[in-house]
């Protein structure tokens, strides 16, 4: 054996060591939640009745994704969140770029923004139940109103931040105010936008799953409290253990989306 | 996101914004922006509540819900019910503070733990926690309990991921010039890291707040035996509309008044960074 082949051992066994410490220290948070999970109710530290182990709470979430009632109802909180979400984006994005480029809305809008931030949206729900009864308006508008400040916010943020000289240069070539907003404004402050489009997407689910929860007329979140009114805890465990992961995805999808769609932002969103 | 700060300022300042001018003018107009958006809806109720296009039961007008108050004010039950939620809100904050800054802190400054720690903060960040919240009542039962940890999950990762990206970026030559003096590396975690990442952390700890409000509220309201959301929830059982919109009114000003206070905390404590003189 010479002296390099040697160094290129301990090389590649520092490599492995660093592969192990880079997946294997991830992996073994995760196996400590779950096997805490599982043990813990087994050991009889929390009730099993109350908390059932992960292994059974994964099994009933394979039984619940086979309910034709689930997969029903799924339809309808998603078709309810892309309608509102998409009403949020229609109204926001605008709202964001105009109160940038002209002083008397920015004016206007900041101080509604300002106080209507600390206020929870969610306690509106009843409200709007009560004004427009208790079909798809009202959890349509309570998406509508949790996700529409982080999106005015990001876009007005973004926009504000937009050289001058490129607004000049364009009004200076003949573009239109509008076209101004649409192909300067808008693309040069897109990467702040779509940062805001990512929180709005938590918000917003957080928001619909509430409104599911309190109206319990239909939905994924009426299905869960069903199963929590007649105490099927396995059951109640692992829907929300699915509705969570769907979240975790929906954001996932989005950003590895984002990435993959335009890929001339630079930085994180 | 770094972006080129434009060379010159696209719109000019305020009238009378951030600073009250000493005219009584200026003061005036100061007022009025900023609370022009509570007169417009009180004017708005007002009208559509008197327009006869809704009956007095949907949207009973300002002066109805008024009186609910002064009602509820003299018999106690109001402020018993905003006494509970601001308890539970205020627990939750400080226990989301009490575990997200020493665990950011540690996830920002020791590879271990945030390697163990990334993809379970990973997965709960853009998670809807409510839906976990019918699992709580069942782990921790309808009491206070369960609303702490409702607000507590929604208020922690705000505060974690807010630490933990500042604890990251602390400039290392401070570090390296700490330990070279002969600063413990707890030390260093609480004297040097935490100050540096104070402004970050505030600003997590804001939208933490609202998260804290948010989830509490949100608790009470779908299974309570108490607190402003019970009010809510019960006022909507039983047709009393004047209690729901008393309600609304009572969070909203729990939540602009924390917010504010925590402004005001965070204009404080940062006296000596830059960011304070803005």
């Amino acid at each position: 054996m010479t002296r390099p082949d040697r160094s290129a051992i301990r090389a590649a066994i520092r490599a492995v060591a660093a592969l192990a410490a880079g997946v294997a220290a991830p992996a073994a948070g995760v196996a400590a939640l779950l096997l805490a999970w599982e043990l813990a109710p087994r050991l009889g530290l929390v009730r099993a009745a109350s908390v059932p182990p992960f292994s059974r709470v994964f099994a009933e979430a394979g039984t619940v994704l086979a309910d034709p009632a689930f997969r029903a109802e799924v339809g309808g909180s998603a078709l309810r969140w892309a309608l509102g979400f998409a009403a949020a984006l229609g109204i926001g994005v605008p709202l964001g770029l105009v109160m940038a480029r002209s002083r008397f809305v920015r004016h206007a809008v900041e101080p509604v923004l300002t106080m209507s931030y600390p206020v929870p949206k969610v306690a509106l729900i009843l409200i709007l139940v009560l004004l427009f009864g208790i079909g798809t308006l009202a959890r349509v508008i309570i998406v509508v109103l949790a996700c529409l400040i982080p999106i005015v916010i990001s876009s007005f943020h973004g926009a504000d931040a937009v050289e001058p000289r490129l607004i000049w240069s364009a009004r200076g070539l003949g573009t239109s105010r509008l076209g101004t907003l649409f192909r300067v404004v808008l693309p040069a402050a897109l990467p702040s936008v779509l940062s805001g489009v990512r929180l709005a997407i938590g918000v917003s689910i957080f928001a619909l799953m509430a409104a599911e929860l309190m109206i319990r007329q239909s939905g994924v979140g009426a299905y869960l409290f069903t199963y929590y009114d007649l105490g099927d805890s396995p059951r109640v465990w692992a829907t929300a253990a699915l509705i969570a992961t769907a979240g975790f995805l929906l954001d996932a999808a989005y950003v590895r989306g984002v990435k993959f769609g335009l890929r001339w932002l630079a930085g994180e969103i | 996101m770094a972006r080129p700060t434009p060379t010159i300022p696209a719109t000019t300042p305020a009238p009378g914004a951030s600073t009250p001018r000493a005219s009584v003018g200026g003061a005036v107009t100061w007022l009025a922006v900023r609370t022009y958006p509570v007169l417009l809806v009180l004017a708005v109720w007002q009208v559509v509540a008197h327009s006869g296009a809704v009956t007095a039961f949907t949207l009973p007008a300002p002066r109805q819900v008024w009186d609910q108050a002064v009602l509820g004010w003299r018999s106690g039950t109001l402020i018993d019910a905003t006494t509970i939620t601001l308890v539970r809100i205020l627990g939750s904050f400080a226990l989301a503070l009490a575990v997200g800054v020493p665990l950011g802190l540690l996830m920002g400054r020791v590879r271990p733990v945030r390697r163990m720690a990334r993809p379970i903060v990973s997965f709960f960040f853009p998670t809807p926690k409510v839906a976990i919240y019918p699992a709580l009542v069942i782990l921790f039962g309808l009491g206070t309990a369960s609303k702490v940890a409702m607000g507590f999950a929604e208020a922690l990762f705000p505060i974690l991921l807010a630490t933990t990206a500042a604890a990251s970026q602390v400039e290392p030559r401070m570090i390296w010039s700490a330990a070279g003096l002969g600063t413990s590396r707890p030390g260093i975690l609480l004297r040097i890291v935490l100050p540096a990442a104070l402004p970050a952390i505030l600003t997590g700890a804001r939208i933490g707040l609202v998260g804290a409000i948010t989830g509490v509220f949100v608790a009470e309201l779908i299974v309570a035996a108490d607190g402003l959301g019970h009010t809510m929830a019960i006022g909507y059982r039983t047709l009393a509309t004047a209690d729901m919109y008393l309600t609304v009114v009572a969070i909203s000003a729990i939540g602009f008044t924390l917010d504010r206070l925590i402004l005001a905390t965070r204009a404080r404590l940062l006296r000596w960074t830059p960011e304070a003189e803005r």
